[in-house]
């Protein structure tokens, strides 16, 4: 839990600090809508604070939730190999590309976390994961 | 022996002794020559000690052996949904030394119920960490998991096997060994092997002198040395530290550094090395030393496992591994390793119930072949080529690494499995041979590597080392330079396939014919690529440039330079199948070009990570042409060239491929993939002489067979926003509506699609009636 408080505040702190003009505009929003700048953000972010993957009790979803809460406290090693038996199992769902996508972002690999974003849209994405990665995709080109 | 150092002979004290001489008559100061003498000996005796000591320490202390990097297999991992046939998982379990039993009570043993497994799986120490060992119960429905259940009957997501090694890299000497602890040996180890070599290894301090007493007077009875006085520590001494030499200065040698071994370390540690160091057999070149590694290499089960049998006969063997080898004399050896049993039944160790139990059992060896480390010589060149790159030779043969691959075994053994049967079918040409190369298409996970008929076979590894004419194989890349075209090139472009007569660059022309002698006139690009039209590929080639298609060539992942020839359009360039096979890996991934990765990770020998292997991807072409490339290489599949595929493999499952076949028919190739497997195959003669195979008369039959015993999924469209799918007439080039004849429905780059129809009814309103009753289907 720590761990995630302290990820979320960087990557908050991320946010603002390389747009000032979403900084402005999360201020002025957040001033109308009478809430707090954090709450912004988490709309701004599709990511969740708590793993989705955590009510899944499939092979794949216990992956998918073992590496998203490793990569959230940062035990990037074990997150890696997660999802690399992730991909072993279903080699063609999206999902473990995403997750590979943000782990590589989070590791500061942003040329390999767009070419894996782009891996993942080309595989059929549904329609929320397909905003997800769009928006991830967004973030690194900015 | 790899630490092994020479130790100086012993200076002879003798020679003092024997120098001195006396004098008659005059009065000897003996007792004075006497003391001076016995002192000298002492000093001289207590250097040399000092010397062994040395010796001794400085081997026993730090790093006791080199041990060879231990390569392992992906591990197998079950969980519902998972294809994988019971027959399959059982081989693959008593592979990995599992024990078929009745009653599932301990790691490493399973029972099957038809379809239903109740697992104990053993625990394993992953780069990722420790998986524990696990009761499972495993229901099938056909060759799929249907059902993981845990003891206690709760669903469990995944259970993940240990992997099985599947070899080493062995330094020179070719000495390997598993290391283990004393903890990790079986109850009855220990006590049966001190019952046998030493049994007072507790009370003596290294050297016995009851035992060479009792030895002795064995030996005067016998009339010959029937037994040894050697304590286990002097055994130790003499593998550990001399040569085999029988001379009594080395006998002293061993005695005092056993003595000395015995003052420096405590017996749990010299015992531990025992168990480490003693031979215990030969495989080829590579000596089996140690309990741990030749538990695995009789039975494929790991130390601790061993039933009391099992422990028993390894004991027996220590006497003479060659002389009590279990598979070459398996009645001495069973003699034997009951004569073992009895002597625990005399010294109480063991109750006779439990003896007489055991001594009916057989030996329990598993074969050879079983349990060969080298059993996939040809991909682990592949590992040794990729860890090169990285480590020193020395580190991986020395330090104990842990080498963890994406070897599939039950893929490996499939490929395998479809070469030899294959080429066994097509003739009693026993010199026809050939490679396969088998990837996961979407990660590039290198799954198989197939590198010569026989299995096993470890010299020219065919997969990487034989570089061939390509032939055919190549087209893919003029077709898909020209598809990126879209303004110029779609599906049904008409291209021409007519005479051709290009100058060759060198001086010459190159005319090349197509297989049948014959020329189609204009054909549909599609078809062209289908059918493997030569001059259609030729023309279509120069047509794009000749360095565009080189270009295409080298971002689909063909690293070596090409010639600017025109001659390598129809594929005279000699590829290895694994070049080939990250060709076809890039197209199979729907455009990403990626690794062919054979190692995932690396640790050493604590369990540390060193490094990790992870998949890497490039986008190198738009999803646009790719999918109309692979829609044409899907036809190719069910009505061109690979057709036979079909033979092997349900209609229904999407499959993309192409064949490749050389003049004279010196090479079949092909090279193509499902949806989840690309897989490359080639047949040729190492004197390159004629195979009398074509791709699809050769290849492709290995292709086929190894398609049909393994899961297959369909390949999968890309979904690209800019294409659109519509019924044409693809000879006419035109729009065409379904239930014309020879109508077919085919990708197009939006914008790039034929306007006009060319089909039976070409009006309008059919064509909405056409839209409408669509919508509805």
């Amino acid at each position: 839990m720590m761990y995630y408080t302290i990820s979320r505040t960087e990557r908050c702190e991320k946010a603002v600090f390389f747009s000032p003009r979403l900084f402005v505009a999360l201020l002025f929003a957040g001033a109308l809508a009478g809430c707090s700048t954090p709450v912004l953000i988490q709309e701004e972010q599709p990511e969740v604070s708590s793993s989705p993957y955590e009510q899944r009790q499939d092979a794949l979803g216990t992956l998918l939730n073992q590496a998203w809460n490793a990569r959230e406290a940062g035990r990037f090693d074990e997150a890696e190999s997660a999802l690399g038996r992730a991909m072993r199992i279903s080699p063609t769902a999206p999902e473990v590309y995403y997750q590979l996508a943000l782990l590589r972002q989070d590791q500061g690999r942003f040329e390999q976390s767009r070419q894996l974003a782009e891996r993942a849209l080309s595989l059929g994405p549904g329609f929320m994961l397909e905003r997800k990665i769009n928006h991830l995709l967004r973030a690194l080109n900015s | 022996m790899v630490n092994k150092s020479t130790t100086k002979k012993g200076r002879p004290a003798k020679k003092t002794k024997s120098s001195s001489k006396q004098k008659q008559g005059n009065p000897v100061p003996w007792k004075s020559i006497l003391f001076k003498l016995g002192l000298t000996l002492v000093i001289l005796v207590s250097a040399y000690a000092v010397y062994l000591d040395a010796v001794v320490t400085k081997q026993f202390e730090g790093k006791k052996w080199a041990i060879p990097a231990k390569v392992f297999a992906r591990p197998v991992e079950l969980y519902v949904g998972n294809l994988i046939t019971p027959g399959d998982l059982q081989s693959q379990l008593r592979r990995q030394g599992y024990q078929a039993v009745q009653d599932v009570s301990r790691p490493g043993t399973f029972a099957r119920n038809g379809s239903q497994f109740i697992i104990y799986s053993r625990g394993f120490h992953f780069p990722d960490g420790a998986e524990p060992s696990r009761y499972v119960k495993v229901d099938f429905q056909g060759s799929e998991v249907t059902r993981l259940a845990g003891r206690d009957g709760k669903s469990l997501p995944l259970l993940r096997l240990d992997p099985q090694p599947i070899g080493g890299i062995y330094p020179a000497s070719y000495e390997d060994r598993l290391l283990i602890r004393n903890a990790q040996t079986p109850r009855y180890l220990i006590p049966a092997l001190l019952a046998i070599e030493d049994r007072d290894y507790y009370d003596h301090f290294g050297i016995s002198p009851t035992s060479i007493a009792r030895a002795m007077v064995a030996n005067l009875k016998a009339g010959g040395v029937v037994q040894g006085g050697s304590t286990i520590t002097q055994q130790l001494v003499k593998n550990f530290f001399l040569t085999n030499e029988r001379t009594l200065v080395r006998k002293g040698k061993e005695a005092i550094m056993a003595l000395l071994l015995e003052l420096h370390y405590d017996k749990e540690e010299i015992l531990e090395t025992y168990l480490n160091e003693v031979y215990l057999g030969q495989h080829g070149r590579r000596a089996i030393h140690g309990f741990g590694l030749a538990s695995q290499f009789y039975f494929a089960q790991p130390l601790k496992e061993l039933d009391l049998a099992r422990t028993a006969l390894l004991v027996a063997m220590v006497k003479g591994p060659s002389y009590y080898d279990p598979r070459r004399y398996p009645e001495r050896a069973l003699e034997r390793r009951n004569l073992v049993l009895d002597v625990l039944a005399e010294r109480s160790i063991v109750p006779v119930a439990e003896v007489e139990r055991s001594k009916k059992l057989p030996l329990g060896v598993v074969s050879r072949e079983l349990v060969s480390t080298n059993d996939f010589p040809a991909y682990i060149d592949m590992v040794k080529e990729q860890l090169r790159k990285d480590y020193d030779e020395k580190d991986l043969t020395s330090e104990g690494l842990r080498i963890f691959t994406n070897l599939d075994p039950v893929i490996q053994r499939e490929a395998q499995k479809s070469v030899t049967s294959t080429l066994k079918a097509l003739g009693k040409d026993n010199q026809l041979q050939g490679a396969m190369v088998v990837s996961s298409a979407q990660t590039g996970d290198l799954l198989a590597v197939v590198g010569d008929r026989n299995p096993g076979y470890a010299g020219f590894n065919r997969a990487i080392e034989a570089r061939r004419p390509v032939g055919s194989l190549l087209k893919p890349a003029i077709y898909l330079t020209a598809l990126e075209r879209s303004g110029q090139y779609t599906l049904t472009t008409p291209v021409n396939d007519t005479p051709v007569k290009i100058s060759d660059g060198r001086g010459g022309y190159w005319e090349p014919q197509n297989y049948s002698r014959e020329s189609h006139g204009q054909v549909p690009l599609y078809l062209a690529l289908a059918k493997s039209y030569n001059q259609a590929a030729a023309n279509t080639g120069m047509a794009v440039g000749l360095s565009s298609v080189l270009d295409t060539l080298k971002r689909l992942g063909i690293e070596q330079e090409l010639p600017p020839y025109p001659s390598v359009l129809l594929g005279s360039p000699s590829m290895a199948p694994i070049e080939v096979a990250k060709m076809y890996q890039t197209i199979a991934s729907g455009g990403f070009r990626m690794p062919l990765r054979a190692i995932d990770a690396v640790v050493d020998s604590q369990g540390k990570p060193l490094s990790r292997y992870s998949i890497s991807v490039e986008r190198a072409f738009e999803p646009g042409p790719m999918e109309l490339l692979r829609t044409a290489l899907g036809i190719v599949m069910k009505d061109g060239t690979g057709r036979r595929v079909y033979q092997y493999v349900d209609k229904d499952i999407k499959l993309g491929g192409k064949t490749g076949t050389t003049n004279d028919l010196r090479d079949s190739w092909f090279a193509g993939y499902s949806g989840d497997l690309v897989a490359v195959t080639w047949i040729g003669h190492d004197d390159n002489s004629p195979t009398k195979l074509t791709g699809s008369s050769g290849a492709l039959k290995i292709w086929g067979n190894f398609m049909s015993n393994v899961p297959v999924q369909s390949v999968q469209s890309l979904g690209a926003s800019n294409v659109t799918s519509i019924w044409v007439n693809p000879s006419a080039n035109g729009r065409s509506h379904r239930y014309c004849e020879g109508a077919i429905q085919l990708p197009y780059i939006k914008g790039s699609e034929p306007q006009a129809y060319a089909g039976c009814k070409a009006d309008v309103k059919d064509s909405l009636f056409d839209k409408i009753k669509g919508w509805f289907e």
